[in-house]
C-alpha cells in the first residue's frame, strides 16, 4: 500500500501530460495516414500518401525553410542580444540594476495577441510610426508586412519584442550564479575584463545558454504562430508561413487532418533532429553546475 | 519532568543503500534511561543506526525493540522519538515557540498544555527572552538550544542527537556537553548519541559504543574502552595522540620491535608464553612511556632520536624515531630537549596491550589488576 | 575617481538605456494612440502624447463588443488554470523530490520531455478529444488541457531540493503526514519560488491565445487575448484608437499584477533556479 503513495501526488500532472501531449503525439502520429475532413464519421487509410504529397509540394519546403530563417533570426535577437544585455546589467553596481531588470522584463507580461496588435500599428505604411520615421530620415517605408523580403523580419521582431525580457531574466540569473572568486582570482591573476568574460563567464555559462538556445528554438516556432495568425495568415504568398502555421492551416483552414498531422509528424522530426544535433555539438563544450 | 523511559535493542540489524552495506548484523542494547553513545568515524554507519531508531530508514533485516515491541513498521511520528539533528533542522518560517509546539500540535496535544510544556523547557534551557525569534534571528549556541527545546518537550521516552554539537565553536561545545547531560538527568529518557568526537563520546555517554565499518567494535563504559580496547582499531581510535602500535616478536623473555630488543617483565613473559605464537602487536600509550636523558638498567629502555615535538604548554608531544624505522609518540612535561636529541623511553608495563594477527586484544594477565590504578576493574 | 568609474560604466548604461527604451516604446505608442481622437491619430506625426486627450476609443470598444465579459472569461479560465495547476505541480514536484521509487528519474524526464513537443503537433487529437466530450465553447474544454506543466513541476522539484532533508524529516518525527508537510514545512520554506510560479502561471494562463483560438467559436465566450482579433480582420482595420483601446484593456491586467510584484517576481525567478 505505502508504495502506491507516490503515485497519488504524481498521479494528476502525470494523467494531464499523458493524455493531453503523449497520446496526442503517437494519435497525430496515426492520424498522419488516414485521409479526413474531421466532420466525417469515417476516415480512408491513406499509407504515406500525405506524406508524399506534403513531401512533392512546394508547401511544406517553403514553410520550412522559413522555419529556419525565423530560428536563426530569433537566436540573434533572442539569444545574442539578451546575452548581451544582462551581462551590461552585471557591469553595473546593484543599486542601479533594479529599474533596467523591471523595465527590460515588461514586455514578456504581454499577450502575444496584443503585441501583434500593437505592431500591426506601428508597421502601418502610412500613419504607423516607424514608417514616418523612416521617411524623416529621407529612407524609403517598406510595407512590412506585405512585402516577401520583410515580413519574416517583421513578425520575428514582434516575438523577440514579447521574449526578449524573460531569455534576459534566464540568462541574468546564469550569469549572477558564476561564483565571484573564480572572477576575483583572475583579476587578482591581472586578467582583462575581456579575458574573464571569454575564458570565465562564458564557458560557466554555457548550460543556461544551452537552455535558452534550446527553448528558443522550440518555443519560438510557436510564439510567432501568433502573429501569423493574427497578422498575415502565412502571407503574402506563403512568404511569412513556417512549419506550426503550416500544420493549423492543414488542419482547421483546409480541414485536411491527414496532412495537417503528417505535417505535425515531420515537425517534430525537425525539431527532434535541431535538438539532438545542438546537443551534440555543444556537448563538449558546455560546462554543466552539477 | 520525568518520562517512562523503554529499552532500545537491536537485533541482528542490516542496512544496505544499495550496494553498500552501511550495518551489518548489528546487536547493541540501550537500557531504560541510559546515556549510550554511538561513536566512529565517518561512514561507519552509527547515524544509520540512528535514523534506522527515528524511523527515517527501514531496516533491511533484522530487528529494532523498543522495550519487548518490535517497531520496525512503526512510522517515525508513531515511535515516541525525539530528535535533535547535525544542522538543527528548524523550520525557517516559524518562531522558536512554533517550532517546539509543531509536533505537540501534530500529536493533538491541548494548548494549555503546549503552553506549559513550552515554558517549561524554555526555563530548562533559558530560551524564555527567545521564544517569539525565528531561527534566522539567533547565534549558533540558541539555535542549538532551540532545537534542544524542540526534542524535549516531546517529552519523549527516546532522545535522539545526531552530532549536535559539531556547529558549535569549542568553547560553547564545552559548555553544551555537560548541560546535555545535566539535561538528561532531569528528563530521564533513553539517550542515543551520535558523534564522531572522542571527547564528546567521553564526557557525555555512560557508555559507548564504538562502531566501524558497519559492525560493531566494542560497547563499554568510557574508562573500560579507554583502558580496555577489546582491539586494535578501539585502541588506536580513542585516545589523542592515538595509541602506539607496534608489531613486535616474542622470544622468551625479550621482546623484540624494529631494531629493538627488550627485557621483558616476568609476569608477560609468563602469560604471553600461554598464548598462541606468532605476529603480535604491542600497544602503548603516548602517557605510557616516559622520556629520560640517560639510559636506564640494560634492557629496560632503548635509546631514540626526538624528531619533532610540540609543547602544549601543560604538556608537549614528542615525535621519535628509534632504530629500524620505529616510530613513537610520547606525551611528557614540555622542555629541556631539544630536536635532533638522543634520548632514551622506558616502558611502563602495567599499561601494556597486546593485539593478535587480525588486531584482537589478547587480554592480559590478572596478577597486573591486583595494584591496578586505571580505575577500569579486571578484564 | 567617480569620474573614471562614470566613464567605465557609461558604455553599459548606453546600451541598457536603449534596451528599455526599445522595450517601452511600443507601450507608450499603444496608450498615446488609445486616448488620442481619431482625426489626430489620421493626422500622423510622432508626438505621443495626445494633444487632446479622449476617453472616445475605450467606450467605442466597450460599445462594440461585451468587454466584461469577455474580461470575466479570462480572469476566471486564467484563476482557474493557475490555482489547479499549481496544486497538480506542486502535488508533483512534492512526489518526485520526497519519495524513492522505481522509475522515478524515467517518469520525471518523461515529463520534461513534455516541454518539447509543439503544442501545434498534439493540437489535432486535442481539439478532437475536447469535441467528442462535448466540450467546445465551455470552460471545462478550454481549462482542463491547460492544467499540467513540466516547467512548473520542474521549477518546483528545483526549489524543493534546496530545502534541507532534515527539515522534513524533523517533521516526520514531529508526526507530520505528507499533507502537512506540504502545508506546513514546505510550502512556507519555499514561499517564494512557490509565488512567482504563480504569477508566472497567471500572466500566461491570462495571454493564451492558442488553446482559445481552437475550442471557443462561440463569441461569449472569448477571452480577451481572442477578442482582439476581431478588431484586426473585420470592422479593426482602419479604427486604430479602438485597436489600440481594446489591446490597452487586455495588457493591462497582467501589466499591473507585474508592476505590483515587479521586485518580487524579478528576483525570485533570478534566485530560484529557473535557469533550469
Amino acid at each position: 500500500m505505502r508504495r502506491f503513495i507516490p503515485l497519488v501526488f504524481i498521479a494528476p500532472a502525470l494523467f494531464l501530460i499523458v493524455l493531453f501531449t503523449f497520446w496526442p503525439v503517437l494519435s497525430t502520429l496515426h492520424l498522419s495516414f488516414l485521409q479526413w475532413n474531421m466532420i466525417s464519421p469515417r476516415a480512408r487509410w491513406e499509407g504515406p500518401g500525405n506524406y508524399l504529397s506534403l513531401l512533392t509540394g512546394r508547401e511544406f519546403w517553403l514553410a520550412g525553410y522559413n522555419t529556419l530563417v525565423y530560428t536563426v533570426i530569433l537566436l540573434v535577437f533572442n539569444l545574442v542580444l539578451p546575452y548581451l544585455v544582462a551581462y551590461a546589467v552585471t557591469r553595473v553596481p546593484p543599486r542601479r540594476q533594479t529599474p533596467y531588470k523591471a523595465l527590460i522584463f515588461a514586455p514578456g507580461v504581454i499577450s502575444l495577441a496584443v503585441a501583434s496588435v500593437i505592431f500591426l500599428w506601428l508597421y502601418n505604411p502610412v500613419l504607423g510610426p516607424v514608417d514616418i520615421l523612416l521617411r524623416h530620415l529621407g529612407l524609403g517605408a517598406p510595407a512590412w508586412l506585405t512585402g516577401y523580403r520583410t515580413v519574416i523580419w517583421a513578425l520575428s521582431l514582434i516575438t523577440t519584442w514579447k521574449l526578449f525580457g524573460y531569455n534576459f531574466i534566464v540568462l541574468l540569473a546564469g550569469l549572477v550564479a558564476v561564483p565571484r572568486e573564480l572572477i576575483q582570482a583572475a583579476q587578482l591573476e591581472g586578467a582583462s575584463g575581456w579575458q574573464i568574460f571569454w575564458h570565465i563567464i562564458r564557458p560557466q555559462t554555457s548550460a543556461t545558454s544551452l537552455y535558452v538556445l534550446v527553448m528558443t528554438v522550440v518555443w519560438g516556432a510557436q510564439y510567432v504562430f501568433v502573429p501569423i495568425q493574427m497578422l498575415t495568415n502565412g502571407g503574402p504568398d506563403y512568404a511569412s508561413t513556417n512549419l506550426v502555421f503550416l500544420i493549423y492551416q492543414y488542419g482547421f483552414g483546409f480541414f485536411q487532418a491527414g496532412k495537417a498531422a503528417a505535417c505535425a509528424v515531420l515537425t517534430l522530426l525537425v525539431f527532434l533532429v535541431l535538438i539532438l544535433l545542438q546537443a551534440r555539438v555543444l556537448e563538449k563544450k558546455v560546462y554543466y553546475e552539477d | 519532568m520525568t518520562v517512562i523511559a523503554e529499552s532500545i535493542q537491536f537485533e541482528a540489524v542490516t542496512k544496505n543503500y544499495g550496494r553498500v552495506t552501511a550495518l551489518r548484523e548489528f546487536n547493541l542494547e540501550v537500557a531504560a534511561g541510559e546515556r549510550m553513545v554511538l561513536l566512529g568515524p565517518s561512514g561507519c554507519g552509527k547515524t544509520t543506526a540512528l535514523r534506522l531508531v527515528a524511523g527515517l530508514e527501514e531496516a533491511g533485516r533484522g530487528k529494532i525493540y523498543f522495550g519487548d515491541r518490535s517497531v520496525n513498521d512503526l512510522p517515525p511520528g508513531e515511535r515516541g522519538v525525539a530528535m535533535v539533528f547535525q544542522n538543527y533542522a528548524l523550520y525557517p518560517h516559524m518562531t522558536v515557540a512554533e517550532n517546539m509546539a509543531f509536533g505537540l500540535k501534530m500529536r493533538r496535544v491541548p494548548p494549555d498544555q503546549i503552553k506549559a510544556r513550552i515554558d517549561r523547557a524554555a526555563s530548562m534551557l533559558g530560551l524564555e527572552e527567545l521564544l517569539l525569534r525565528r531561527p534566522r534571528e539567533l547565534s549558533g549556541g540558541q539555535r542549538q538550544r532551540a532545537a534542544l527545546g524542540r526534542a524535549i518537550v516531546k517529552e519523549a521516552p527516546f532522545f535522539l542527537l545526531d552530532e549536535p554539537l559539531s556547529n558549535l565553536d569549542a568553547q560553547l561545545r564545552a559548555r553544551a556537553r555537560a548541560e546535555l547531560v545535566s539535561l538528561h538527568r532531569q528528563i530521564g529518557s533513553t539517550m542515543l548519541y551520535v558523534t564522531h568526537d572522542q571527547v564528546e563520546a567521553m564526557t557525555v555517554g555512560q557508555r559507548i559504543a564504538v562502531i566501524a565499518g558497519g559492525e560493531l567494535q566494542q560497547v563499554d563504559t568510557p574508562e573500560r574502552i579507554y583502558h580496555r580496547p577489546m582491539n586494535a582499531f578501539v585502541a588506536r581510535f580513542i585516545g589523542n595522540p592515538p595509541m602506539n602500535l607496534m608489531p613486535v616478536k616474542v622470544a622468551g623473555n625479550r621482546l623484540r620491535m624494529g631494531g629493538v630488543s627488550l627485557q621483558l617483565p616476568a609476569v608477560w613473559a609468563a602469560w604471553l608464553a600461554e598464548r598462541p605464537q606468532g605476529e603480535i602487536t604491542l600497544g602503548i600509550r603516548p602517557e605510557d612511556l616516559v622520556l629520560r636523558a640517560e639510559a636506564g638498567p640494560a634492557g629496560c629502555s632503548f635509546p631514540v632520536r626526538l624528531t619533532w615535538q610540540e609543547d602544549l604548554g601543560a604538556e608537549a608531544v614528542f615525535y621519535l624515531q628509534a632504530a629500524g624505522e620505529l616510530e613513537l609518540v610520547v606525551r611528557g612535561r614540555p622542555g629541556g630537549v631539544n630536536t635532533g636529541d638522543t634520548l632514551w623511553v622506558e616502558i611502563n608495563w602495567e599499561r601494556v596491550h597486546f593485539f593478535d594477527g587480525p588486531g584482537r586484544s589478547l587480554g592480559r594477565p590478572q596478577a597486573l589488576d591486583r595494584n591496578d590504578r586505571s580505575g577500569a576493574g579486571g578484564a | 575617481m567617480k569620474v573614471r568609474r562614470w566613464s567605465k560604466e557609461a558604455p553599459w548604461h548606453i546600451l541598457l538605456i536603449l534596451t528599455a527604451v526599445l522595450s517601452l516604446l511600443p507601450f507608450i505608442w499603444m496608450l498615446a494612440t488609445a486616448f488620442k481622437p481619431e482625426p489626430e491619430i489620421f493626422a500622423g506625426g510622432l508626438n505621443p502624447l495626445p494633444a487632446v486627450p479622449t476617453l472616445a476609443n475605450f467606450r467605442f470598444v466597450m460599445e462594440r463588443v461585451p468587454l466584461f465579459r469577455y474580461f470575466a472569461n479570462t480572469l476566471l479560465a486564467a484563476v482557474l488554470i493557475t490555482g489547479l495547476k499549481m496544486v497538480t505541480s506542486i502535488l508533483a514536484a512534492y512526489g518526485f523530490t520526497r519519495f524513492r521509487f522505481r522509475g522515478r528519474e524515467f517518469i520525471f524526464y518523461l515529463c520534461l520531455v513534455s516541454i518539447f513537443v509543439p503544442v501545434q503537433v498534439t493540437m489535432l487529437p486535442n481539439y478532437l478529444l475536447i469535441s467528442h466530450l462535448g466540450w467546445l465553447n465551455s470552460f471545462a474544454g478550454l481549462v482542463i488541457p491547460q492544467l499540467a506543466d513540466a516547467m512548473g513541476i520542474f521549477l518546483l522539484r528545483q526549489s524543493i531540493r534546496t530545502v534541507p532533508v532534515s527539515l522534513f524529516e524533523a517533521a516526520r518525527i514531529d508526526g507530520a503526514g505528507h499533507l502537512a508537510v506540504l502545508r506546513r514545512v514546505l510550502l512556507p520554506a519555499i514561499k517564494p519560488a512557490v509565488v512567482a510560479l504563480a504569477i508566472l502561471f497567471f500572466i500566461n494562463a491570462w495571454n493564451e491565445y492558442y488553446w482559445p483560438l481552437l475550442v471557443l467559436n462561440d463569441k461569449s465566450m472569448y477571452t480577451l487575448p481572442l477578442a482582439l482579433q476581431m478588431f484586426t480582420n473585420q470592422e479593426g482595420g482602419t479604427a486604430w484608437g479602438v485597436m489600440m483601446a481594446a489591446a490597452s484593456l487586455t495588457a493591462l491586467p497582467p501589466l499591473v499584477v507585474y508592476l505590483l510584484t515587479q521586485r518580487y517576481v524579478v528576483d525570485s525567478f533570478i534566485n530560484s533556479g529557473l535557469k533550469g
